[in-house]
Formats: C-alpha cells, sequence, structure tokens
C-alpha cells in the first residue's frame, strides 16, 4: 500500500459513504464534519453530493481546516467528496 | 433643540417607474451573485462552530462594514438626505434578540437563511422550496400567537424602545446630532473596524490552512484533485485549488465568484438601492421575510382567505406589491438565470427523505423568528449596518447563538 494520501484516495475503497445528494449548503458540510469526528486515523470518508458549492467551496474548506487530504471523482452530476482523516 | 427629521428626502426627482427598474435590477444583481458566490450567511456561523474556519464569517464582517462606510458616505458626501438613513431603523427589544436566535437555528436546521433559500430554491433545490413553504406557514403561526402580546410590549416599551428611526441612530445616540460629523464619525466608527476584523479573521484561516498543511506534510492547498469520468478509468488532474481559474472562466460562469468578489460587488448593490430607492421607499436590500409572508396571503385570497381582514400582523402589513416584493421576484428570475446558464440548475430531492420534514419544521422557525426580530438576516441584520444602528449586532448576536445550538443537535442526531 502506497503512503501517498492523493494514491491512497484515489485507489483504496472507502471506509465509510455519506450520501447527501439533493442537499445545500451548511448540511453536506456539517453532516461530513460529524461524521469523520467519529471515524478512526486512517479511515477514507467519501462524500456523494450534487452540490457544486460544497466541492468549490465548503468541503475543501473544511478539510483545509483540519488538514486533512482530500481528492475529488465527478461522475455525471454527481460528486464523490474523498477525504483521507490522518493524526 | 429640535426633533431630527422624520419626513423621507428623495435623491433625486425619478419616477416611479425608474424606482421599480432600479430595484427589478438590484434584485437581479443579487440573485444572480449570490448564487454564483454561493453566498450563505448561515453557512458563514456554521462553519465557525464544526470547523472553527473564520473565512466566509469574515466576508460577512467585510460586507457588514464596507455597507456601513458605503452609506455614511453617500449621506456625508450630501447625496442622499440623513433621514432616509435613519428613517426604516425599527424598533429594537426582546423580540429582536429572541427572534434572531429562533431564525438561526431554524435556518441552520433547514439548509439556508433568508437569501441562500430564495435563491437556492430558485436553483431547484426542493429542501428550500419545502423550508419557504414552512416560513409562509411560520409567518401565520407568528400572527396568530406571538403577534399581539409582541406588539403590546412594543406599544408599552417593556424591554423594548417604543419607536424606530433617529432614536436608533447610532450618530444621534452617541453625538445627540445627525450633522455630517457625527455621520461621518460613526461610519469610520463601524465600519473600519468591521472590515479590519473580517481581513483579519480572513488571514488568520488561510494562515491555519497553510500551517496544517506543513504539519502533514502534504499541499493541502493544492490538494484538490477533480477527476472526471467513472471513478475507476479516470485520469485525475491536478489543479491548485477547487477555486482556481481566470476572469474567462468567471464570466464564462465556469466557476463560481469567490467569497470576497461577491462580498463588494453585493455591498455595491445593497449602495445602489440606497441612493436610487431615498425619499421613495425602504431604500435597503430586500425585505424577503415579510414578502414571503404576503406571498402566503395573496395564495389563500383564491380560496375566499382573507387574511388583511381577519388576522392580526397581516392587517398591519402592506398588501400592495411594492419595490421590495418586485426585487424579491428579480432575486429568484436572477438566481434561477445564472443558475441554468451555469449547467447547475437541476431539480434536486434529498436522499435522505426526512430532510423534508427538518426542512418544513426548521422553515416555520425561520419564519417565527425573522417576524418575531422585525427583519431576516438581510432585511434587518445587513440593512441595519448601512443605517448605521444597533439592532444588526443584536440580530448577530442571537443568529449566531441560534446556529451553534443547531450544530450541536446536528451533532448528536
Amino acid at each position: 500500500m502506497t503512503n501517498d494520501p492523493l494514491e491512497q484516495l484515489k485507489l483504496r475503497e472507502p471506509d465509510e459513504r455519506l450520501d447527501v445528494t439533493g442537499e445545500s449548503c451548511p448540511i453536506p458540510e456539517m453532516m461530513t464534519s460529524k461524521r469523520l469526528k467519529r471515524m478512526k486515523v486512517g479511515q477514507v470518508l467519501e462524500v456523494v453530493t450534487d452540490h457544486q458549492p460544497a466541492v468549490d467551496l465548503t468541503l475543501p474548506s473544511l478539510c483545509k481546516n483540519l488538514g486533512y487530504p482530500f481528492l475529488i471523482l465527478k461522475e455525471g452530476d454527481v460528486y464523490r467528496f474523498r477525504v483521507l482523516k490522518v493524526a | 433643540m429640535a426633533n431630527p427629521s422624520m419626513i423621507l428626502q428623495p435623491a433625486f426627482r425619478e419616477g416611479w417607474i425608474e424606482i421599480y427598474a432600479v430595484f427589478a435590477l438590484s434584485g437581479f444583481i443579487l440573485g444572480w451573485v449570490a448564487q454564483r458566490g454561493n453566498y450563505c450567511f448561515v453557512n458563514a456561523m456554521t462553519s465557525i462552530f464544526t470547523t472553527r474556519s473564520l473565512e466566509r464569517f469574515g466576508a460577512v464582517m467585510i460586507l457588514f462594514g464596507v455597507t456601513a462606510l458605503g452609506t455614511g458616505t453617500l449621506v456625508v458626501a450630501g447625496l442622499v438626505p440623513v433621514q432616509d438613513q435613519y428613517f426604516f431603523n425599527y424598533f429594537a427589544g426582546w423580540y429582536t434578540l429572541v427572534g434572531s436566535f429562533v431564525f438561526g437555528f431554524g435556518a441552520a436546521i433547514a439548509g439556508g437563511c433568508n437569501l441562500s433559500m430564495l435563491y437556492r430554491a430558485s436553483s431547484g433545490y426542493v429542501q428550500n422550496w419545502v423550508e419557504l413553504l414552512g416560513m409562509m406557514i411560520g409567518t401565520y403561526v407568528f400572527a396568530v400567537t406571538i403577534w399581539p402580546f409582541q406588539s403590546y410590549t412594543m406599544e408599552k416599551g417593556i424591554l423594548s424602545t417604543t419607536t424606530g428611526g433617529y432614536v436608533e441612530y447610532l450618530p444621534y445616540l452617541l453625538f445627540h446630532s445627525t450633522s455630517t460629523y457625527a455621520v461621518l464619525v460613526t461610519s469610520l466608527l463601524l465600519g473600519i473596524p468591521l472590515v479590519a476584523l473580517g481581513i483579519y479573521l480572513e488571514q488568520r484561516t488561510r494562515k491555519g490552512w497553510r500551517s496544517k498543511a506543513s504539519n502533514v506534510n502534504f499541499p493541502i492547498l493544492g490538494a484538490g484533485v477533480k477527476a472526471t469520468g467513472g471513478a475507476q478509468t479516470v485520469k485525475p488532474t491536478l489543479i491548485t485549488s477547487p477555486e482556481g481559474g481566470g476572469i474567462k472562466d468567471l464570466l464564462l460562469l465556469r466557476r463560481p465568484y469567490g467569497t470576497n468578489l461577491s462580498t463588494v460587488i453585493l455591498a455595491l448593490d445593497m449602495l445602489l438601492v440606497f441612493l436610487a430607492g431615498a425619499g421613495y421607499t425602504f431604500n435597503y436590500l430586500v425585505i424577503t421575510s415579510s414578502d414571503g409572508g404576503r406571498f402566503f396571503e395573496y395564495a389563500l385570497i383564491p380560496l375566499g382567505v382573507n387574511l388583511f381582514l381577519t388576522t392580526p400582523w397581516f392587517r398591519d402589513s402592506l398588501t400592495i406589491v411594492d419595490p421590495s416584493t418586485l426585487m424579491v421576484v428579480m432575486l429568484c428570475v436572477g438566481a434561477f438565470i445564472a443558475s441554468y446558464l451555469s449547467g447547475d440548475f437541476k431539480v434536486r430531492i434529498p436522499k435522505d427523505r426526512r430532510r423534508l420534514v427538518v426542512g418544513f419544521l426548521g422553515g416555520i422557525l425561520v419564519g417565527v423568528g425573522v417576524r418575531m426580530a422585525l427583519g431576516c438576516n438581510i432585511g434587518l441584520m445587513w440593512t441595519n449596518f448601512g443605517q448605521l444602528g444597533y439592532d444588526g449586532f443584536i440580530f448577530l448576536l442571537g443568529m449566531l447563538s441560534g446556529v451553534y445550538l443547531a450544530v450541536k443537535v446536528q451533532e448528536r442526531w
């Protein structure tokens, strides 16, 4: 297994999924923050959203604040925002 | 000494057609920019408590500060008569604090403040349609249960001022004067610290990002990898930031407006209305909440129910279509066109259907809260900073408290 966080986010199956499709801010950020608090260090969370501002602004802001690497995948109208919880 | 004038005085001698045109344009700009900038007061506050991120809250502080400086400058320059700045200052009282608390809580659990509720409803978010419906019901609930008691306390001055206007105008409170000097000093005292605080909060948050990025030996600021196509077959492209891109991308609606760009445009939009509407009508940005209540009133008329004749608050409020109503409609039009042209428009229903119930209940609280406070985060809080009053501070405190409680409740669900 690679130690590169980006590679991990790309290749690893997420440990948990959070589906917030149809929701707008502040809900995706609040729910993601809540879920991350309950997860263990080293786990990957995948947030599924169709709210563009969440992937453009609020979720990256959340990750930057926590210091967690993230990666965004787009599938049609839906985004898969993956976060690696680090120490 | 004679009391300051409470008679509105136009800045220009334009006709009502021009007034309506400017308000329509202003509403359009508000909806367009808020949609493109994803401007949400509630989100700016929730992020303080969820991640201790103060960047968007800092932008809101800058918005308030620039608005106070801008309206003050227009008055000091003699372009807008001073009474047009304080005329629409509301009564302040216990209900401002309680109402803003209820509003903040409701908006945070429902998924949007009054501004974001409208522009997101126009972008296809069913959650915000439900919230809007809840707000209308909440207005009725308020009218029949709370308003009789609240209006009594307002009349008697029980934990309330008995009049608004210059009585709540900070230049008058500080200097017992509405002179140019008093307005200048007050707008500087109010505006400069707010702008400085906003810039400080933004810088502090970004500094924290850089620090955390170096701690984990990972370039967080450049960490967003955006990939398109199927998750298993993608060829990811490293981007410097999800917000990055050039002016061309902004104009072609390929990327959202940055927070600070939105802040500046929205502040200028407020000043446009302040100048053009002076002497004619409520010369600040939309009174979304009371218009929401009025739409509920209009919707019931075909059913033979006329709240204007039978129900307190509706009886006391305007029932005609005024520039503010047009502004709300154009806000929705601007947001719809912006979302449609950018490809963002889509009817979206929350995956978790229980969220619709929460949105409706939150909307009711939003309706009750804004009516108690005598306005929402736009028509009262932001506006009041432009009015150089103090209700905006009370509302800010109450709303922050309500949002904080909502975040804590949400964390325990």
